[in-house]
Formats: structure tokens, C-alpha cells, sequence
């Protein structure tokens, strides 16, 4: 849980400001909210779901799979 | 003729397998802590072979899947209703670097605010808004009308954006103190 993909800077900040740190607005009053929502909501999403599936998965299926095989 | 014991069988296991990394999505997405939901999808998957003759080959295997997972975490969810651990808490405590810590906070404080939905909103945004289903495969999942889940995730949405934009007025507010003057 510890990485992600960085939304990076928002290409939704509503008026162009000149390169200065201290005219950086806010993230977190991101105006379209809907939007960040579904971003970060992905983000926790994807960043499991792009994972490789853990062996401890496959040895259950396989483990299963003899027992079922059994009948 | 063609007798089609293996294939069938190869093909779910195969479907099932694929599945996996989206279950266990769901399942993060669902409880907020990863080892738990590893154990959820364990036991989605074991209930899922001993009851594999319950499912129609044809149908929707991820939904049926999502369905064993979820029934899963509500029988869960009922039983450790009493030891809600600070989950979130501690992980913020060891996961915040400097360098990134203005990212990091608003992806812990997304967490923890989707943590602080009712779980029929926070299934409904994530079934939909994350997992990329239908509202007719998420409303089959929960076993709803499909204009219940829309208004489930029409609430969900609502109620993150508040607990998102700190409101000031709001008083009490769910981030960790980080200017304690």
C-alpha cells in the first residue's frame, strides 16, 4: 500500500499561474470533486489490482483442486 | 462425441485465477486493510471451489465471485463490529515521507474517509466507480434495484466530497492533527 500512482499536478487547475511555489493552490479544494474522487478511488483500486496474484492464492487453488479431484 | 469434464473445469479455474487481482481490489477497497482482505479473498476462493457446481457456466464468474466476497465480509463485518482497530491511524503513522507527504495525506485521508461511508455506499462507488461494472451487474451483486445502487453511489459521492473538502464549518474534522498550535 505504500507506493502509488501519484495523480501527479493537476492539469485542472483552473487558471494558468506563473512559476511560483507560493501561488501552488491547494489539492485538496480541487474544485471537481466527482472527478478526484474517481481518480483516487482508482488509484487504491488499480494499485491492488495491477499486483501480481500472490503464490498463496495458487497453492489454495491447487490444494482445492486435488480435493475436488478426488470425488 | 466430446465429453467436456476438464475443459470446463480448466476454463473456470482459469477465469477464476484472473479474477483474483480484482477481488483482492475490491476486497482493500472494501475493508481498508490489505491483510484482511487477502484473507477475504482466501475464503472467497475456497468457498468458491466447494461450491462450484452452484455456478452457471456462462454467467458472470467475476460477479459471482464478487458476490462470495462480499457475503463474506458482511458475516466478517458483523463479527468484528466490536474491534474496529485505528487502522488507518497506524499506517499513516509509518507510511508518510516528507517528500511526498501532500500526496500521501490526501490518499490516506481518501482512504479513510472511504472508510467512513455506510458499506452499502462504499460497495456501491467502488463496484461501480472503480471495478468498472454495470449499475445492473453491481445492483445483481447487492441484490438491489438498479436505481437503488445509483443512489447509493450518487450518496457515496456526496458524502466523500464532504468529508473531502474539510469543510471548516464542520468543526470536527477526521485529519490527523498536523499543526498541534
Amino acid at each position: 500500500m505504500v507506493d502509488k500512482k501519484a495523480p501527479g499536478p493537476s492539469p485542472m487547475t483552473p487558471n494558468p499561474i506563473p512559476a511560483d511555489d507560493s501561488a501552488v493552490p491547494p489539492k485538496k479544494r480541487n474544485p471537481n470533486v466527482k472527478d478526484h474522487i474517481g481518480r483516487q478511488l482508482r488509484a487504491l483500486y488499480d494499485e491492488v489490482a495491477n499486483q501480481p496474484v500472490p503464490d498463496r492464492f495458487m497453492e489454495l487453488l491447487n490444494r482445492l483442486d486435488e480435493k475436488s479431484g478426488d470425488e | 462425441m466430446m465429453h467436456d469434464t476438464l475443459p470446463a473445469g480448466a476454463q473456470i479455474r482459469r477465469d477464476m485465477v484472473a479474477a483474483i487481482p480484482r477481488l483482492r481490489a475490491f476486497a482493500v477497497s472494501l475493508c481498508g486493510n490489505p491483510d484482511r482482505a487477502d484473507d477475504l479473498v482466501q475464503e472467497t476462493l475456497a468457498k468458491a471451489l466447494l461450491n462450484i457446481k452452484s455456478f452457471t457456466v456462462g454467467t458472470n464468474l467475476l460477479a459471482w465471485l464478487f458476490t462470495i466476497l462480499r457475503n463474506a465480509y458482511y458475516s466478517e463485518f458483523r463479527k468484528r463490529r466490536r474491534e474496529v482497530a485505528d487502522i488507518d491511524g497506524s499506517l499513516s503513522a509509518t507510511l508518510i515521507s516528507k517528500a511526498n507527504q501532500d500526496d500521501h495525506m490526501e490518499y490516506l485521508d481518501f482512504r479513510d474517509a472511504l472508510q467512513k461511508l455506510p458499506p452499502d455506499q462504499r460497495e456501491a462507488l467502488i463496484l461501480i466507480g472503480a471495478s468498472g461494472l454495470s449499475y445492473e451487474e453491481a445492483a445483481d451483486i447487492c441484490k438491489c434495484a438498479v436505481g437503488t445502487m445509483k443512489s447509493r453511489v450518487s450518496r457515496a459521492r456526496s458524502r466523500l466530497s464532504e468529508l473531502l473538502q474539510y469543510d471548516p464549518g464542520s468543526g470536527q474534522s477526521h485529519l490527523p492533527a498536523s499543526d498541534p498550535d
